[in-house]
């Protein structure tokens, strides 16, 4: 089996893994009858049936020649990490350090995620939208949280 | 008669100085978020959902639908000028819009572009000022086992028909009708899945879902790609707009055309403004003396399509608003936001809420009408905003996504799930998943489960109703109709052409 198999089969693996684990899971809820269904019935029966899809789609992909190919190796990770990071970052920070120090921080790690050619300029622009977001949303829009500090 | 004075009543609400505000405002930000590619109407739509949470229902809506039928308007821009489409559905102006700008033609195309839709758009909502109430009447003798019915046959055809592989699709709508499960069994008042974390109690926030799965995803892949678009040498004036006679010829009949079959194929569930698009150019090409000149700079294959989509953006709030059964995942979020304000849409809405559905539909004329001045004397203003560096755009809009979701309820764990779902779906998309039938699948779960229950329930736990209702039946031969033809497809190896 090569890479690009393992890496293509992946996917409906872990969905057959989160089916799995939904019905499981739903079960304890308590499943019930057709006539007094429990909380758990409906997702043991999606849970069921995403294990189902995923193991069909399995198959498929087991038996496709076709395996498309990817270029993992030229793969950008530093930046995916950077951008999908930045969102985390601003989740964990805003309420700790607050807004404005929260948008810097999430500003400067997307920025990092392109090629910067222009470091002052970049510095500039982040401290100026992260002020005019404050302005706007907590100002204007009343969001109740404050510039600095948790 | 009737007709008229629904009419009236509908600009009587969407006249006022608030409603052309919101209206202007959401045609604007559409044609902004239309003409840079990579942001969507869905993410935006998504952005000003918490905003409209404050607003009155009209207005909300009103602006909502303004963001989604302007960015159809804008999307073309980019397409026409850089060969980036600024949508799914403008993918196929592409094909002939950027050759145009390669003769030359840049101006004329553009012109073409905002007239074609602007008919489409009005055709369009001609059929939905008289075709929604009739469909609204016939829906109000719908039981619970016909809901079930139509609700899995939008679902599976928006899982099937919109995405490259239907068992894909299929999956991620499951996936979605799990993730609707989260949250309080309203039955039983039993938490699902929640995990202990009490933010979860009320369900996952559809906000922050729709921005992971769209906002963040698309930002993902965008900037893993390593091709940020970039424009080049472009430059129209009013002037350069002017259409030559034999051009305007040639686009009376496929303007036509597109926004008669764009209309059609925007009414059914799972279908939307791309398969509208990507049809109405194929029968164009079809039917056309010179298929030769399509991919070539055909003015055809400019109108045709943008007629189309902008015809089927406006045609997918007849099943929306009468029968609260949305077609794809736009609409699906617009049916989230009438659902925090306690509105239901559905065969009642026109007749409880008069004023909101005919104040929405008067506002989409105002809306087009405004699109058609913001298109043509100010298409200048649009092309310079194309030379935004996506590089500088990005980190701006993943700002503005993670302050949009955190103000709905004020919660960062919406924030963390947001995150959770934007890598999710970019690792899913890469691999060929669509996002959309997940998200329609999530809106739905809980109103299906509903449906499902209360038809069970009513015929003491037996599931003769689903077959022995005709309209339920029918619906459900419908369902097994499309599995049937997808599974046929997926045995031939016929491609089946992607959406998202």
């Amino acid at each position: 089996m090569n890479r690009s198999m393992i890496v293509n089969i992946l996917p409906p693996l872990a969905l057959m893994l989160f089916g799995a684990a939904i019905a499981v899971r739903g079960s304890a809820y308590g499943v019930g009858s057709l006539t007094a269904m429990g909380s758990g019935y409906l997702a043991v029966a999606f849970g069921v049936l995403l294990v189902l899809l995923a193991l069909l789609q399995l198959l498929s992909q087991w038996h496709e020649s076709k395996v498309a190919a990817g270029s993992e190796n030229a793969f950008p990770w530093l930046a995916l990490l950077l951008a999908a990071g930045s969102v985390l970052v601003w989740a964990l920070l805003v309420e700790r350090i607050g807004f404005i120090p929260a948008a810097v921080v999430q500003l400067a790690l997307a920025c990092l995620a392109a090629p910067v050619s222009d470091w002052r300029h970049t510095a500039i622009g982040i401290v100026l939208f992260s002020l005019a977001s404050y302005a706007l949303f907590v100002w204007v829009l009343g969001l109740p949280v404050p510039a600095f500090g948790g | 008669m009737e007709t008229l004075q629904n009419l009236a009543l509908g600009f009587s609400q969407a006249l006022t100085p608030d409603a052309l505000l919101y209206c202007f405002i959401g045609v604007t930000i559409g044609t902004v978020v239309g003409v840079l590619p990579g942001i969507g109407a869905l993410t935006t739509i998504s952005l000003c959902l918490p905003l409209t949470f404050h607003l009155d229902p009209l207005l909300g809506l009103i602006m909502l639908a303004g963001i989604f039928y302007g960015a159809q308007y804008g999307s073309s821009t980019a397409s026409i000028l850089l060969n980036v489409p600024g949508s799914a559905p403008a993918a196929v102006t592409c094909l002939d819009g950027y050759p145009m700008t390669r003769q030359g033609r840049a101006g004329i195309a553009l012109f073409v572009t905002t007239i074609a839709s602007f008919i489409g758009g009005c055709f369009a909502i001609v059929l939905l000022i008289f075709f929604a109430p009739l469909l609204a009447q016939v829906a109000i003798g719908f039981s619970a086992a016909d809901y079930f019915a139509i609700m899995l046959l939008a679902l599976t055809a928006a899982s099937t028909l919109g995405a490259g592989a239907p068992l894909k699709g299929l999956c991620m709508m499951v996936v979605g009708l799990i993730l609707g499960l989260v949250g309080t069994d309203l039955n039983s008042g039993q938490f699902r899945f929640t995990f202990g974390i009490p933010a979860l109690a009320d369900g996952i926030s559809l906000v922050a879902l729709a921005m992971g799965l769209f906002g963040v995803a698309e930002i993902l892949a965008n900037v893993t790609s390593g091709q940020l678009p970039v424009l080049e040498n472009a430059r129209v004036t009013l002037r350069s707009m002017i259409p030559s006679r034999e051009d305007m010829k040639r686009f009376w009949g496929s303007c036509g055309r597109g926004s008669v079959l764009g209309s059609f194929v925007g009414m059914l569930p799972g279908t939307g403004p791309t398969i509208a698009a990507f049809m109405s150019y194929a029968f164009e090409k079809k039917i056309s003396k010179t298929p030769e000149q399509f991919g070539n700079g055909a003015i055809e294959g400019v109108t045709s399509p943008e007629s189309a989509n902008n015809a089927a953006v406006q045609a997918a709030f007849i099943p929306t608003l009468t029968l609260g059964v949305p077609g794809d995942a736009i609409m699906a979020v617009m049916i989230g936001g009438l659902l925090v304000h306690g509105i239901t849409p559905g065969p009642q809405l026109i007749t409880e809420n008069g004023a909101l559905f005919w104040g929405v539909v008067a506002s989409f004329w105002v809306g087009n009408i405004l699109l058609l001045i913001l298109n043509l004397p100010f298409i200048g203003l649009w092309v310079k905003l194309l030379s935004i560096p996506y590089k500088a755009l990005f980190p701006a809009v993943l700002l503005l996504i993670c302050i949009g979701v955190y103000s709905v309820n004020n919660s960062a764990v919406d924030v963390v799930l947001t995150f959770v779902f934007g890598l999710a779906g970019f690792c899913l998309n890469r691999h060929g998943y669509p996002s959309a039938p997940l998200l329609l699948g999530f809106v739905l779960g809980p109103l299906i489960e509903e449906n499902f229950r209360r038809a069970v329930l009513l015929s003491g736990g037996s599931l003769a109703p689903f077959i022995e209702r005709p309209i339920s039946a029918t619906f459900l031969m419908l369902t097994a109709l499309i599995l049937a033809l997808a599974g046929w497809h997926r045995l031939r190896k016929v491609p089946v052409k992607p959406v998202e």
